[in-house]
């Protein structure tokens, strides 16, 4: 495992507990640069209010507004969906594997990874439903006891959809409150102003740090990071599924599933590396996201980008060797065909910056691992739309082809979507600790005990 | 460090999370328990008509049979409710002064139709057809309840989606004898051991396969 | 059985809503957004979201039901009766048999036991019954536009009467759309005798004057020729669509369709030759098309005639693929002799369609493949100059008063008429038609006339048997019956359209209580065919080919869909998308791919034609197999008070000259750089080597022996009995679309508009698919229906999260629209793409009129619904309770589905695949029958028979 950039000398270790706590708590409560806070803030607020207008009128007047038709009845609302839910696995990813392989470095990152997730995760759940003919009606996809008598249709990819994002909504919300838990009480005691010890009193359910709370805690955070791990990877295989389980050419495919999972994962990892420069640059916590951390995040893009690109051959070789007439041409429409600029726009955002993070330079260089994150952000999101547009548009009868394009409606939806991400996780980096102080605490302890063993 | 919370504070927070968690389950209860409750489903809320008409009157006392009015049970769709002129074959005789049959007698001599309101009523989109029912020997009662016994008419069951496929997923028990569909009264009916397999038989002679009953497509199109 | 005037009686409390509700009349047809009703729609995500378990749809507990005050005989509530009736085309009759429920007409079919039609209908025929409820019918009387009643209306036609009365009808004329009603014919011959100074004059846009004037040229007097399709097993069409739209589409489909049919299995042959500058039905399923230009249709008319040796005609030097195409006409002609047709188009030059007759006499055709009769249509006293004669002497004064009987000329006559000028000289005009239509703009008085769903009447079949026309419903509005109206111009206001109709068959079927009277009327026609009049040995007359004209030659022909304009307030009819165009809501200037290239343009481009000083603009549309130096208008569009037809499209009537209607020599056309948005249904043609329509060599049509039962991880369907399936023939499917009419007029499909269809949202459930193969400049055509398949493994089922696309027991893909929540999945799956969703709330706000045209065995989707063909489940659902009650199995034919039953050429069949003796199972075991995307593997129930290969020497 890789050693820590800097081991602090023993008698240096209380000052340095003191440190970090100061630093990671004093955020949300003397909190540095207001101003752009607020600016970024309000900025999050008006894409918010036309999130829900677009919402709004969608509902108001029904799915017409937006571009979608027969053939291409599902829009980028869908493309928009699998887009968020990927970039929602980093975070629990990151945080409940880590801990689990008891990866000290991840330490400075799950936090707001884990809180990044959360809210990708609500954005994109809220797809399905805006997307609905009839969305008044969504909660027929719940088993409940109906006076119809009749029950979801359990075959359908969409009712495993169902299930499957609302519990790994469930399930990462738990995880990231358990362990934000801490450091909510450590907030706590160092509020000056009576509301927020309240505020951060009742969050942190009367917190004392005994050793019985550590005991419990660490059981309960287990526990959670445990079933966190299986259900990332369940999450995405299953919302692959409503692609494959399609008999259309360029959807129905076996390898969509280990596909879908790691470009989640690389889109999720891309999208925490861009935080993590940003607000260690921010908040001057160049301390705590040091280039360990950086470095680290570098690898794991790396790595899973160059997975997905194996799933991106694995998809065009199938074609090839399947040699089935109409797989050929979907394969020939994402190629040259009208979505074209979408698949290469995949293929080059998504691999060719990626290369950079081959050397550990580039790696700890923030800047350049954001602009690679932000490639991917972007690359990953023209393959959600390729993948759905250069099947659907044409299928299989000539005479049904059709064409597609967004309709404004759709995109100010989209914009939207990431102002609603933006509010919550602003909103996230104001009020709470975002960094786990506890945790870093503990690892520099740690640290401390190996290096003097180490001196003997 | 000073002391925010008083020592009860953490009572009062388990009590918050033990009732929120009440709250939610109980809400949900509430929701499922009203849409079943016969206030949603209007189930036993006797309707008033612009004239009073007795069921339990006429169908029970006099023991008018059902089909004298409605004509149409065993040939169409719906049971049909009767024209202004079956009225007056009688009350042309009987009753010829009463106030409250004014109505019938005005719709007579203007020619424009009695608005009764619906007692029960499907939603538009389920096809529900008398003629195939009464056919196959399930009588009246079975979805009206004891029309002989109501002064003015109410939803005797909610006719809801279950409500129909009861019936649909086990026929049986609610065949009857073709010719006595219009009976109401079947307290006795299952005291008679050799009624038992009646319904059993009744499948068997009409061919009747709950598979094919539970085709969504027989009621919805 | 007489129909009883039933009242309209709204089926319980939602028409009443309707009413409040009403708003614009097809507001999907205009923005496809139609005003939906938010408090309805809050009101509903209010309920369900508060009462979940609950459907949703508890807005009225208690509705009010409205019963008859007296019920009328034979009434059961909910059960559809039908009525023989006739409604009129192009003045023909197209006999029907009309569904109404509760006293509303809810559908038409052909009338079965008809002869001309066997039950069969058009397109047309099958909108005819939108016309009755049609929002933009003139609702009552109006003078000078304002409206008005019948009261200020008869007194000022008994003044007029008394002043004509007086001069002998001097300067009265009458101008009349084609009649075939005796009892019109009787009661304008009665006028004409009252007034012995007045005269009659007939306007009909398409009609078969240049047909008629060929007759004389040949016989000496006009007579009507038509082919017997059944018995001709050899035809050359010269530009003759004998298979397109029209009047004698249904019966010369049904007749082609026997031919063929007899030729599949062997009987006889069956040879289609044609010449033609421009794809037609005809052409399409022909097996020798040859592309030619009008001129050269011409030239190979005379060759066509010098190569059987008919006298006067001098062969003209041919090119070598014409040479080689007439002479395996010519052989097959010498084949076939008396069994065979020479067609020329209706708006030829008459001496080329003189030359055509002189052929077929030759081959002795005449009593074999093609027939004379006596002209159907009334002819007006001064025949084919009947309207110039009319317009001539309005402008020199002559006419005093002028009556207009379903007529508009205003719009329909060629510009250089001056119809709206000529008109301004008559000092009283009036106009009786069902809209107030360009023409009654220039009227100072509009008498609205009776649809004839609800009129008293008759008419002629095609096939010169009379039909009985008899109402089905009660006038909605304040109309007349025609009759009535030409008794009240004479000052007469005493008769009836029962006794005028009535009088006139009195000799024939007696009293109208009598016996006669009513068989004839419950049987709707009466069985008297036009008497085939002798042909004389035809005069000789030599024939020049007139030499090939420079630039451009422009044809106009009439719409396939809304035909000469009169149906432009059709909304079916406007939204059926046209044959190879698939274009919807618009006409176009239709040239060859070549030309196109040429100059440039693509697809919707607007350009200027103009021959010498005329000229108009329009959007072009490159059609594969047309001859580059012709250019097709339609006739149609550009109305300028047509309901949801107006201000669609350019007015062709700026381009046609009195003189010359329908064909214009030296045209140009020229880019104008700007363009215009076309809506159709199909983006892409070109079959380019798939094999959805598959072709087949009549040589191995022994049926094939059932495959083994290919090894599954899937449960076999269940096999009990009935399991539906059905075959659509594509050797016999000309693509006339009556199909898709008749399915939306059946399931209640909406319009939705020009946007909605340019957005590729069109509703259709039942498409018809047209395909090209090969080059473009001559390319081969294939129709394909493509209903909903009716997968027997269905990936739409196993797609959707609630259960609204569910497989019934009987094999169909049931969809259940209340259960549906739009999530689209069961479409995105589809590899058919045959289902249709509801974008917007497109039924909503239809007005009241509309919504009592709808079917009430068929549920009107809501906003956000999925929807799909179903194989007319609400008749197999009624077919069964039938034959329950009767304990008895369904019989083979007892359930039709509205597709197959309006099918002119028996293409679709339907029925029980369990039952070995169905015409459907005979046909599934031809080994022509294949399935669409085999590969797939979804197992459909729906599957097509392959188009047969032309054979050598013709087949």
């Amino acid at each position: 495992m890789a050693r820590p950039a800097r081991a602090a000398p023993a008698p240096a270790l209380e000052a340095e507990y003191r440190h970090v706590t100061r630093e990671v708590t004093r955020i949300p409560l003397e909190f540095p640069h207001k101003r752009t806070w607020w600016l970024a803030f309000l900025a999050a607020l008006v894409l918010l209010g036309v999130y829900l207008i677009s919402a709004g009128i969608t509902f108001a007047q029904g799915i017409g507004d937006w571009g979608n038709d027969i053939p291409v009845n599902w829009g980028i609302a869908i493309s928009n969906y699998i887009w968020w839910i990927g970039i929602g696995h980093a975070g629990t990813l990151i945080s409940a594997m880590l801990l689990l392989m008891r990866q000290r470095w991840r330490n400075s990152l799950n936090r707001f990874a884990e809180a990044m997730t959360l809210f990708a995760v609500v954005c994109g759940g809220l797809y399905p439903i805006i997307h609905l003919g009839r969305p008044w009606f969504f909660y027929w996809m719940a088993p409940y006891p109906a006076t119809m008598g009749v029950w979801p249709q359990f075959k359908s990819p969409l009712t495993w959809d169902f299930f499957a994002v609302l519990t790994y909504l469930t399930v990462s919300a738990m995880f990231w409150y358990i362990g934000i838990i801490p450091d909510l009480a450590a907030t706590r005691d160092r509020a000056k102003r009576h509301s927020a010890r309240v505020f951060f009193g009742v969050l942190a359910l009367g917190w004392r740090g005994a050793a019985r709370h550590w005991a419990r805690w660490r059981q309960a955070y287990r526990t959670c990071a445990a079933i966190a791990v299986p259900l990332v990877v369940s999450v995405h295989s299953e919302i692959s599924m409503i692609f494959a389980a399609g008999p259309l050419p360029g959807w129905e495919s076996t390898v969509f599933p280990p596909y879908f999972v790691l470009g989640a994962a690389f889109s999720g990892f891309a999208v925490v590396a861009m935080i993590a420069t940003v607000t260690r640059r921010a908040f001057g916590l160049q301390n705590l996201i040091t280039e360990l951390h950086l470095d680290m995040l570098g690898r794991l893009t790396l790595a899973t980008g160059m997975m997905t690109a194996y799933g991106y051959f694995a998809d065009v070789f199938g074609a090839l060797y399947g040699g089935q007439r109409y797989e050929l041409h979907t394969l020939h429409e994402r190629f040259f065909g009208e979505v074209s600029w979408a698949y290469w726009g995949a293929v080059i955002l998504n691999f060719v910056p990626l290369q950079l993070l081959w050397l550990r330079r580039w790696r700890v260089n923030p800047v350049a691992l954001f602009m690679v994150g932000l490639a991917v952000t972007i690359g990953m999101w023209c393959e959600r739309y390729m993948l759905l547009v250069s099947t659907l548009y044409r299928d299989y009868l000539v005479s049904a082809w059709g064409h597609f394009w967004p309709s404004l409606i759709e995109w100010a939806l989209f914009f939207g979507s990431i102002g609603l991400w933006m509010t919550l996780f602003l909103l996230f980096i104001r009020i709470l600790p975002m960094i786990s102080a506890f945790e870093i605490k503990e690892a520099t302890f740690e640290e401390e005990e190996a290096t003097g063993a180490a001196h003997g | 460090m000073t002391q925010i919370f008083r020592p009860s504070a953490d009572i009062w927070l388990r009590l918050t999370v033990v009732l929120v968690f009440f709250i939610v389950l109980g809400g949900g209860l509430f929701i499922t328990g009203l849409a079943r409750s016969s206030y949603a489903t209007r189930q036993g809320w006797p309707i008033d008509q612009t004239v009073p008409f007795s069921h339990k009157h006429h169908a029970g006392d006099l023991g008018i049979d059902c089909r004298y009015c409605h004509v149409d049970v065993e040939r169409g769709p719906f049971a049909g409710i009767p024209p202004t002129y079956t009225c007056m074959t009688c009350h042309s005789q009987v009753w010829t002064g009463a106030p409250m049959l004014a109505p019938v007698r005005d719709s007579l001599a203007s020619g424009q139709p009695l608005v009764w309101r619906r007692v029960a009523k499907l939603p538009g989109y389920v096809y529900f057809d008398h003629q195939i029912h009464v056919d196959r020997g399930v009588p009246c009662v079975e979805c009206h309840g004891r029309m002989d016994e109501m002064p003015l008419a109410y939803r005797a069951n909610a006719l809801e989606m279950r409500f129909c496929l009861g019936c649909h997923r086990d026929p049986a028990p609610h065949l009857k004898p073709t010719d006595q569909v219009t009976r109401m009264d079947w307290s006795g009916w299952d005291k008679v051991p050799a009624h038992l397999a009646f319904g059993q038989a009744e499948m068997r002679r009409f061919h009747i396969d709950p598979v094919k009953l539970t085709d969504c497509g027989l009621c919805h199109r | 059985m007489a129909a009883p005037p039933h009242t309209l009686i709204p089926s319980a409390g939602a028409e009443a809503r309707a009413a409040r509700r009403a708003a614009a009349e097809f507001p999907a047809a205009f923005d496809g957004l139609s005003r939906a009703d938010r408090r309805d729609l809050l009101k509903v995500m209010g309920a369900s979201l508060a009462l979940a378990g609950l459907t949703g749809c508890h807005h009225d507990p208690a509705p009010d039901a409205l019963p008859y005050v007296r019920t009328p005989d034979g009434i059961v509530l909910g059960r559809s009766r039908a009525y023989a009736t006739a409604v009129t085309f192009g003045g023909y009759a197209q006999p029907v048999l009309a569904t109404t429920h509760e006293g509303r007409p809810t559908k038409l079919e052909g009338l079965p036991e008809h002869p001309a039609s066997q039950g069969a209908t058009d397109a047309f025929t099958q909108a005819a019954l939108l016309g009755l409820y049609d929002p933009s019918r003139s609702k009552g009387p109006a003078r000078v536009g304002q409206p008005t009643d019948w009261g200020a209306f008869d007194a000022a036609m008994s003044a007029n009467a008394a002043r004509l009365d007086a001069a002998k009808g001097a300067g009265f004329r009458l101008l009349t759309g084609a009649i075939t009603s005796p009892t019109l014919g009787r009661l304008i011959e009665a006028l004409l005798q009252r007034w012995p100074l007045a005269r009659w004059h007939v306007f009909e846009a398409v009609n078969d004057d240049l047909k008629l004037q060929a007759a004389r040229l040949t016989f000496g007097r006009p007579l009507m020729v038509r082919p017997q399709l059944d018995v001709a097993e050899t035809v050359i069409t010269f530009d003759d669509d004998l298979l397109g739209p029209g009047p004698l589409q249904t019966s010369q489909a049904r007749a082609w369709a026997a031919r063929r049919g007899a030729y599949q299995v062997g009987k006889g042959g069956s040879d289609l030759f044609t010449a033609e500058p421009s794809p037609s039905l005809t052409g399409a399923v022909s097996q020798n098309r040859l592309i030619a230009s009008p001129a050269e249709v011409d030239a190979l008319v005379v060759a066509l005639a010098a190569a059987l040796a008919v006298e006067g005609a001098v062969a003209p030097l041919l090119p070598p693929a014409q040479a080689c195409w007439l002479g395996l006409a010519a052989a097959a002609l010498r084949r076939s002799g008396a069994a065979s047709y020479v067609g020329v188009g209706a708006f030829h030059d008459p001496a080329i369609q003189a030359l055509a007759l002189r052929i077929n006499t030759r081959l002795g055709t005449f009593g074999h493949a093609a027939s004379a009769t006596e002209p159907l249509i009334k002819p007006a006293p001064d025949g084919a100059g009947s309207f110039s004669t009319l317009i001539a002497d309005a402008r020199a004064g002559r006419v005093d008063t002028l009556a207009i009987f379903d007529a508009n000329p205003a719009y329909a006559a060629p510009r250089d008429f001056g119809v709206a000028d000529a008109l301004k000289q008559v000092r009283l005009r009036i106009h009786a038609g069902l809209h107030e239509d360009e023409t009654a703009a220039h009227c100072h008085w509009h008498a609205p006339v009776e649809h004839d769903l609800e009129t008293w009447g008759d008419a002629l079949a095609v096939d010169g048997r009379p039909s009985l026309i008899q109402p089905l419903v009660r006038p909605f509005y304040a109309v007349r019956a025609r009759s009535v109206l030409l008794q009240n111009l004479q000052g007469d206001f005493t008769g009836d359209a029962r006794g005028l109709l009535a009088q006139t068959w009195k000799n024939q079927l007696g009293d109208p209580q009598g016996a006669a009277w009513r068989t004839a009327q419950a049987r709707g026609f009466i069985d008297t065919p036009a008497a085939s009049a002798p042909v004389s040995t035809p005069a000789v007359s030599p024939v020049a080919t007139a030499p090939r004209p420079g630039g451009l030659t422009v044809l106009i022909k009439p719409d396939p869909a809304v035909w000469d304009g009169s149906l432009a307030t059709n909304p079916w009819l406007q939204e059926l998308p046209r044959p190879f165009t698939s274009l919807t809501w618009d006409n176009v200037v239709t040239i060859a791919p070549a030309l196109a290239a040429r100059l440039g343009l693509k697809n919707g481009d607007v350009v200027r034609l103009a021959v010498g000083v005329r000229s108009l603009e329009g959007p072009i549309w490159a059609m594969a197999g047309q001859d580059p130096s012709t250019v097709i208008l339609t006739l149609g569009y550009g109305r300028t008070a047509a309901g949801v037809g107006q201000n669609v499209g350019f007015d062709t009537g700026a381009l046609r000259t009195a003189a010359k209607p329908w064909r214009l020599d030296g045209a140009v056309l020229t880019a104008t750089g700007h363009a215009a948005a076309l809506a159709a249904t199909q983006d892409f043609t070109a079959l380019d080597g798939f094999d959805f329509v598959r072709t087949a060599a009549r040589t191995d049509m022994q049926p094939k022996p059932s495959p083994p039962p290919e090894p599954s991880f899937y449960p076999r369907q269940p096999q009990s009995r009935p399991q539906w399936g059905m075959t659509v023939d594509l050797d016999l499917c000309i693509g006339c679309n009556a199909c898709v009419t008749a399915c939306q007029a059946e399931n209640n499909v909406p319009v939705v508009g020009k946007a909605q269809v340019a957005k590729g949202r069109h509703m259709h459930w039942l498409r018809v698919d047209h395909y090209v193969e090969g080059d473009a400049a001559a390319p081969a055509f294939f129709n394909q229906p493509v209903p909903c398949m009716q997968c027997e493994q269905a990936p739409c089922e196993m797609a959707c999260p609630v259960n609204a696309s569910v497989h019934t027991d009987d094999g169909l893909n049931a969809q259940v629209y209340n259960r549906c929540i739009g999530t689209r999945t069961c479409s995105s799956y589809c590899p058919y793409k045959v289902r249709r969703f509801n974008w917007f709330d497109f039924t909503s706000a239809d007005a009241p009129e509309v919504r009592a045209a709808r079917n009430p065995d068929v549920t009107v989707r809501a906003r956000g619904v999925m929807e799909k063909c179903n194989y007319c489940l609400q008749r197999i659902v009624a077919g069964k309770i039938d034959a329950q009650v009767a304990d008895r199995d369904i019989a083979d034919g007892e359930v039709r589905t509205a597709c197959q039953q309006a099918c002119p050429t028996n293409a679709i069949v339907f029925g029980d695949i369990t039952d070995a003796e169905s015409q459907v199972v005979a046909r599934k075991a031809q080994a022509r029958n294949y399935a669409l995307l085999e590969e797939v593997n979804t197992r459909p129930r729906t599957t097509y028979l392959a188009r047969l290969k032309p054979e050598p020497g013709g087949g």
